[in-house]
């Protein structure tokens, strides 16, 4: 089962030691950000503590990184994983084309329908007018359920007022 | 015990309630239909469907909340069974075992055997959570805060270096759900803190936003890297769905086994329902009359491991409704849960609102019992809903998760945010961290905080007050062992030469 294959797993040496990196600039934003903090007038500890104690751990585990990625290091071979960069980047795109359509009150359906067909696109599906149909009524009928039955709000638009009268 | 056998009967009043009665089946129906489609584990399960639950009334709404945690673990047995993809670690074994039996024209008796072993586990279960709960409550209610930050530090430890199989990343993991559960107001003193001016951090990152995030973006884009165009084979369920006599005969001692291993690992503040089950199936490999025909359908190899994962699963909510404390990414689901209508699980909800508590355990029962009833007549239909189209399928799954974010919170930021813990699910995968210790921290990082501060404001300051009490020493000590213990096996394993 698992376990077994212990050192294949997990990141490369060199990627190991980036994690390790980002860690640390985490680490001093959490501790420049107690440093802020007015220092506490009550009794025992106040707001910055925690956040210095997690500090450290932070700081521990870049460390154990580093540590680790050094003791890797002869393992670091060159990147062999090839991903499928471009149906990562449709999904990305449909995500991203959701958020610029509810900022600019385009609505939640046609978002949505974006976000469908989008996604759809990066597992292979063509963007047809039957992929569109699909996404636009599943995204109608969530938005009707939504605010309807379960009376919660969803971003509106165009197509939400008249959908909505 | 006479006292909790009128409470169970109090709660079962409640629970079979026609009203509750139905949120319980409602629960069971979506748990199983969002849980069988594949990658769905069953704390996202829960995590997609709680924005469904926000306008019920409390009691309704935590018992279709267990119905659709119970349905979304038989779902996702299904899907193992069937397709091969576990979509989680605890169903792991039954996708090995199960699917052989499914491609041996076998799918019926192990889909029944996950059925009823899961019924007999979860009911089983529920008896002993709730005969131990109200044990625990008593000690609990004599706890101070150094003891519950003790217990808090010790839940952290076993779910980082259960979880996955790096110590390392299980805790760095860990730590970043630490750091997000500092984001917003400190609510002792109302100061902000990590929110950089951002209004919407300014309330703390919301769990759900975390979990479907982690879960669900985190899993659609990483399958989409990975995506080749193949669709996966569905092994159709081809004779009879009843059990022999034979299989009945060696799935009975499977099952109480798997109970036996499952319902008390799950109690323990260790978590997980993936050790157990692991544990379920290397016993029955070990015990059984024909080791051979394991890893090629042997049915105590379904029967088993089912049994531990529903008898765990019931077994963390020991810990949850008796102290508060969430063990598993699904309990802190749960959790999040409660905490929407500001019910805060622990000794005090035992006492202040029984009606609650115990209708919840006993819905545990009828969702159990719903289940079997519901599910095994109904296998032709949920077999059909895992014949989605990949395309459409993980379409949907955002679409899902984009507006349940979107309802609980109406903000792009909020939008934005679930993309960020998309992309970071997504790296992680890429890179083997376990998810599910970083949304226990969030949830468990806050109150160990308050803990914290509450005990060392009770002793003025004094940081050994959390050695100086006998029980908050030795739950600490306990945590440290458990973070020592897996890095000195490694080291002995090295030290032997077989850590290939």
């Amino acid at each position: 089962m698992s376990g077994e294959t212990d050192t294949s797993s997990g990141p490369r040496p060199r990627t190991q030691a980036a994690i390790g990196a980002g860690l640390l600039l985490l680490a001093l934003a959490i501790w420049l950000d107690a440093a802020r903090l007015p220092p506490p007038n009550v009794v025992g500890v106040g707001p910055s503590a925690p956040m210095r104690l997690v500090a450290v751990l932070v700081v521990a585990l870049a460390v154990a990184h580093g540590v680790a990625a050094w003791q890797r290091r002869a393992l670091d071979t060159p990147a062999t994983q090839r991903g499928n960069h471009a149906s990562l980047a449709w999904v990305m795109a449909a995500l991203l084309g959701l958020i610029a359509m509810l900022q600019l009150g385009g609505g939640f359906v046609i978002g949505s329908a974006w976000l469908f067909v989008g996604t759809a696109r990066g597992f292979g599906e063509k963007i047809s007018a039957k992929s569109v149909g699909i996404g636009a009524v599943l995204a109608a009928l969530v938005y009707l359920f939504f605010t309807r039955v379960l009376s919660l709000a969803l971003p509106a638009g165009p197509l939400e007022r008249l959908l909505m009268g | 015990m006479g006292e909790t056998f009128s409470a169970l009967w109090l709660g079962l009043t409640v629970a079979a309630q026609p009203g509750n009665l139905m949120f319980a089946g409602i629960g069971v129906l979506l748990g199983t239909l969002v849980g069988i489609l594949p990658g769905i584990s069953p704390s996202l399960t829960v995590a997609l469907l709680l924005p469904v639950t926000f306008k019920l009334d409390p009691t309704g709404s935590l018992i279709m909340f267990a119905g659709i945690y119970f349905g979304g673990m038989y779902g996702s047995s299904t899907t193992a069974i069937l397709l091969n993809t576990p979509g989680e670690a605890a169903s792991i074994a039954t996708a090995i075992e199960g699917h052989k039996m499914a491609k041996a024209g076998r799918g019926g008796p192990a889909l029944s055997t996950a059925a009823i072993g899961s019924f007999v586990a979860g009911t089983l279960a529920t008896l002993g959570l709730a005969l131990l709960a109200p044990l625990l409550v008593d000690l609990a209610v004599q706890a101070g805060p150094w003891d519950y930050f003790g217990l808090m530090m010790l839940a952290l430890v076993t779910v980082s270096a259960t979880f996955g199989d790096s110590v390392l990343r299980g805790l760095t993991s860990l730590v970043l759900g630490l750091v997000l559960g500092l984001v917003g107001i400190d609510k002792l003193t109302g100061q902000a803190r990590l929110a950089y001016g951002v209004p919407a951090l300014l309330d703390g990152v919301s769990i759900t936003t975390l979990a479907v995030g982690l879960f669900a973006m985190g899993e659609t884009l990483h399958v989409a890297s990975r995506f080749t165009g193949v669709q996966e084979k569905i092994e159709a369920v081809r004779g009879s769905l009843w059990m022999t006599m034979d299989d009945w005969r060696r799935s009975w001692k499977p099952w109480l086994r798997g109970i036996g291993l499952g319902f008390p690992i799950g109690a323990l503040p260790a978590g997980g329902a993936e050790v157990p089950t692991l544990l379920s199936y290397a016993v029955e490999r070990k015990l059984a009359r024909a080791p051979n025909q394991f890893g090629n359908g042997a049915i105590e190899g379904v029967a088993g491991p089912e049994a531990a994962n529903n008898a765990a699963a019931t077994g963390t909510m020991v810990p949850l409704l008796a102290l508060g404390l969430p063990t598993s990414a699904t309990a802190a689901m749960m959790l999040a849960g409660f905490q929407q209508y500001g019910i805060v699980p622990g000794p005090l909800l035992f006492i202040n609102s029984p009606d609650l508590v115990w209708g919840l355990i006993a819905s545990f029962f009828i969702g159990n019992l719903m289940l079997l009833v519901l599910n095994l007549p109904l296998v032709g239909l949920w077999v059909r809903v895992l014949a989605i189209p990949q395309p459409y399928l993980y379409a949907a799954i955002l679409v899902f998760a984009a507006m349940g974010t979107v309802a609980a919170n109406p903000s792009t930021t909020e939008l934005s945010l679930l993309v960020v813990f998309g992309v970071m699910g997504y790296l992680m995968r890429c890179w083997d961290y376990p998810v599910a210790p970083m949304i226990v921290g969030l949830i468990l990082g806050p109150m160990a905080e308050a803990q914290f501060r509450r005990a060392l404001q009770m002793s003025l300051g004094d940081g050994l007050v959390f050695f100086k009490h006998p029980s908050s020493a030795f739950l600490l000590g306990l945590a440290i062992v458990a973070l020592v213990a897996p890095l000195v096996f490694k080291g002995l394993k090295k030290f032997k030469g077989d850590d290939a």
